[in-house]
């Protein structure tokens, strides 16, 4: 019985530390915008195009 | 990529517009005007024609005219208005870009540094259509992005933007309550399952004291922290004596708190932390999804940003640029065709046409001779004239108008849905249920009534109330923004439901945008509608314009004499014709004419032979008839008030079949706020309009819904943007909204029949705390459940029905 304490109090920190890694993402920012990266992210850098 | 596609069908390979005239070749490629043309070859020589390969023809039209543009120095003045932040070496701007419509709009905007070496860096909010520009002060400067962006197509709007910072933190702070209690109310649940399975055995083990502790543990930061919203409602209530839903889901969180540490504590049971764990999460949940407003609307607030930014001031026969709010009495200044007049002044020299529809609802521009006083807030449409400012910017008559309008404060406080309504009833009823369990158990035994108390707060919490809006409004919400109707947050809806009175402003509300046009009388024969054309058309008063865009179809004869006279009309000599065109007195030769007061009109003389005049008359939305009387077939009353004189209330009534149930004509902002006030002591109103001039009605209305053409426009204090090529859906919004409201009722219902039950149980003591644990988190979760596939259903029925 007493491992199974152990695991429970463990699994709860770790969920803890997800939440606290949630919380820095939302705080820096990061969630403010959730359009533009997802197009941000197909353009491919260094295209220099020219139309003939 | 071919630029050619099909010989018939020439597209511009910029804009994608089909090209009607002779196309504009460069380099192989059509172009449908020259300003694509421009756009592309900047964008070549730079190397960044990738534009075009992520989607084609991802330009915007250039083919459009433009008001004012102003210079590299006029703009010059404006940076204070956009800089988020200064220094010696960097300095970040906020720019607000109406076309950005495509991922192509991105790659390009955010690939300006390429065009401009000063720019360090760009970044585009694609959902707020908002761009941030950090440059070098030393290398470029604002004008210059300015006019870059404008001569690649983007021209940023030019009212300063708000950087949101309340917004963003208040969503933020949302999203970070979702995640603590995602977290607490996942843990707990999982805690509390063994009970379910009737393992109620564990409380009395280490393991189940390990699970209670933890329930508590986690219980803390839940109720203390996600939860303080709804405890923060009860201060309101003692301060303010408003009451909100949020009080007595308050009373039931406290209720089932305390108890479930007591029970915990005492070791007499497990206490209800699944329960409340669910509650609040679902509460959360609800409360985000009522704030995910529409981030590309301007809501904006400030009738500073419908004024400019920057007037040209004369000085010494020279145009010098100056701030608006500089403007001192004395000024003179020049306002072009299209601009607006910045301060109250004097005009000089000219005559001018100032539209005043922002001010008095007017639609039909307004003629004013040299030495008349021109109020600010009046657009300029006739040719450029000077004036003299005799009072500053803030002292002009329309900041006046705004600030009577009052503060915004107490815009909260109009809402008052349905849901608010019942949730005073709701406590007063669950307030008393409670006393009067105390009264019935103190006496027999005192342990019972505190397990009774609470059993009465806990079950009696409103949760239908405070869960079913925010799913069914969202879905409905999304459903009207996707046809042309955005609210400002999605409890609109439930107002909107509950309307019974709409009131119409009439122009730009249930006109056409142009506003204005011209009947030319059928007698005319070719001939004279030929010589119409040809004079109407030499002159920019918008008469004269509304008469020359009814005669399209004809071709204009060449004039060998031309002349316009100040407030009377147009002389013009065509084919060997002496044509006159303007208002009776000036051409009439004899004083016989008949004379109709009620009716705009303008004269049209040829060789001294008047003819029958033109009447001018408000262009009506096409739909206008159909749509009214099916909004009054919904059961809604309609009433117009409107700033226009008496003359337009005939032509009015007619395109509308007498719809209405009362007509106020002539009406100031503060007439119309009377009206809606007046109306409001037995109805909820919905105020329709369309700007500035019927703010402080708008403001007045339980909804004030502004028509407008896109969604970029300055909407001063509406809780809705309706857009007006959809205003034939008005009738659609409403019934939508009323099934919302049905719904809610619904849920209502259910939730007011399971609570009856529970609430006798628990007043009887009996409640079996499993019973209660397991009963209370599904009852949420299928109201909730029952709440958002009702609505999903309703709208999948509206779009597949009436499309």
């Amino acid at each position: 019985m007493k491992i199974a304490i152990l695991l429970i109090i463990c699994s709860v920190s770790l969920a803890a530390i997800f939440l606290t890694l949630f919380i820095w993402w939302v705080r820096s920012g990061q969630a403010d915008d959730l359009e533009t990266p997802a197009h941000r992210m197909l353009f491919d850098d260094t295209i220099k195009i020219k139309n003939k | 990529m071919a630029a050619i596609e099909n010989a018939t069908n020439l597209i511009c390979i910029h804009c994608g517009t089909e090209i009607s005239g002779d196309p504009i070749l460069f380099e192989s490629n059509a172009f449908c005007c020259d300003g694509c043309r421009v756009v592309y070859t900047i964008l070549n020589e730079n190397g960044l024609c990738g534009y075009y390969h992520l989607n084609p023809h991802s330009g915007n039209s250039r083919n459009v005219g433009k008001d004012t543009v102003w210079n590299l120095a006029e703009l010059n003045l404006m940076v204070q208005n956009f800089t988020l932040f200064d220094s010696a070496d960097k300095r970040i701007l906020l720019f607000h870009i109406p076309a950005m419509h495509c991922s192509s709009c991105i790659w390009l905007l955010e690939r300006l540094s390429e065009l401009d070496k000063g720019i360090l860096d760009s970044r585009a909010d694609f959902v707020k259509k908002q761009l941030k520009i950090s440059f070098n002060p030393s290398q470029t400067e604002f004008g210059k992005i300015v006019i870059l962006l404008r001569s690649i197509g983007y021209e940023p709007s030019l009212m300063p933007e708000d950087d949101n910072n309340l917004d963003k933190k208040h969503i933020r702070n949302i999203l970070t309550k979702l995640g603590v209690a995602g977290f607490c109310a996942g843990n707990i649940m999982m805690f509390s399952f063994p009970q379910y399975l009737g393992l109620d055995a564990t409380h009395e083990t280490e393991l189940g004291n390990v699970f209670n502790g933890l329930n508590v543990i986690l219980s803390i930061p839940l109720v203390l922290y996600c939860g303080s919203d709804y405890f923060k409602s009860i201060a309101t209530w003692i301060k303010f004596k408003t009451l909100s839903v949020k009080v007595p889901l308050a009373l039931g969180i406290g209720a089932l708190w305390v108890r479930s540490i007591f029970e915990v504590t005492s070791n007499s049971g497990t206490g209800y932390f699944d329960s409340l764990a669910g509650l609040i999460f679902f509460l959360i949940l609800g409360s985000w999804l009522q704030n995910r407003t529409f981030d590309a609307l301007r809501f904006g607030e400030k009738a500073r940003n419908f004024f400019p930014l920057v007037a040209r001031t004369l000085v010494k026969e020279k145009l010098v640029p100056k701030k608006v709010i500089d403007l001192v009495p004395g000024d003179r200044l020049s306002i072009g065709h299209g601009e607006i007049i910045p301060a109250d002044g004097i005009l000089m020299g000219t005559e001018a046409f100032i539209d005043y529809s922002f001010a008095t609802g007017e639609s039909v521009p307004v003629l004013k001779v040299a030495g008349e006083i021109l109020l600010g807030g009046g657009k300029n449409t006739s040719a450029l004239f000077e004036m003299e400012v005799i009072r500053a910017f803030d002292n002009g008559r329309l900041a006046e108008i705004w600030k009577s309008t009052g503060d915004s404060e107490m815009n909260g406080a109009k809402v008052l849905s349905f849901e608010s309504k019942i949730s005073k009833y709701f406590i007063i009823g669950t307030i008393a249920i409670a006393i009067l369990t105390f009264i019935y158990w103190f006496p027999i035994n005192q342990e019972r009534t505190w397990f009774a108390v609470t059993a009465v707060l806990m079950v009696a919490c409103p949760c239908a109330l405070a869960l079913a809006p925010p799913f069914a409004y969202n879905i409905v919400a999304n459903y009207m923004a996707k046809h042309g109707l955005y609210l400002r947050k999605p409890e609109v809806v439930g107002v909107i439901g509950e309307s019974t009175v709409i009131v119409f402003d009439k122009t730009g509300t249930l006109t056409e945008e142009n506003g204005i046009s011209a009947r030319v009388p059928k007698t005319y024969t070719l001939l004279q509608k030929q010589l119409l054309y040809s004079i109407a058309s030499q002159s920019i008063h918008p008469y004269s314009l509304a008469i020359a865009q009814s005669l399209l179809e004809f071709s204009e004869l060449k004039a060998s004499l031309f002349k316009e006279y100040a407030g009377k009309g147009s002389f013009a000599e065509v084919n060997n014709f002496t044509l006159k065109l303007g208002n009776r007195d000036w051409v009439k030769s004899e004083d016989s004419l008949p004379k109709d007061s009620e009716k705009k009109q303008v004269w049209f003389s040829m060789d001294h032979e008047i003819l029958a005049p033109i009447e001018i008359f408000s262009e009506y939305h096409k739909d206008l008839g159909t749509t009214l009387t099916k909004l009054k077939s919904k059961g809604l009353e309609l009433i117009i008030a409107s700033g226009d004189s008496d003359a337009e209330k005939h032509t009015l009534l007619k395109n509308c079949n007498y719809n209405f149930s009362n007509v106020y004509f002539n009406q100031s902002p503060a007439d119309k706020v009377k009206v809606i006030c007046q109306l409001q002591k037995k109805h909820s109103v919905i105020m329709v309009g369309d700007g500035l001039n019927d703010a402080a009605a708008l403001k007045a209305g339980d909804v004030g819904m502004v028509v407008t053409e896109s969604t970029n426009n300055f909407t001063p204090q509406a809780d809705a943007i309706l857009l007006r090529k959809d205003f034939n859906y008005l009738p659609h919004f409403i019934s939508i909204a009323k099934n919302a409201n049905r719904i809610i009722k619904e849920t209502f219902v259910v939730s007011l029949l399971y609570n009856f039950v529970a609430i006798s149980f628990a007043v009887s003591g009996n409640m079996s705390p499993l019973l209660a644990a397991i009963l209370m988190p599904t009852s949420s979760i299928i109201l909730m459940f029952y709440a958002w596939s009702r609505a999903k259903y309703v709208v999948y029925r509206k779009e597949k029905f009436n499309p």
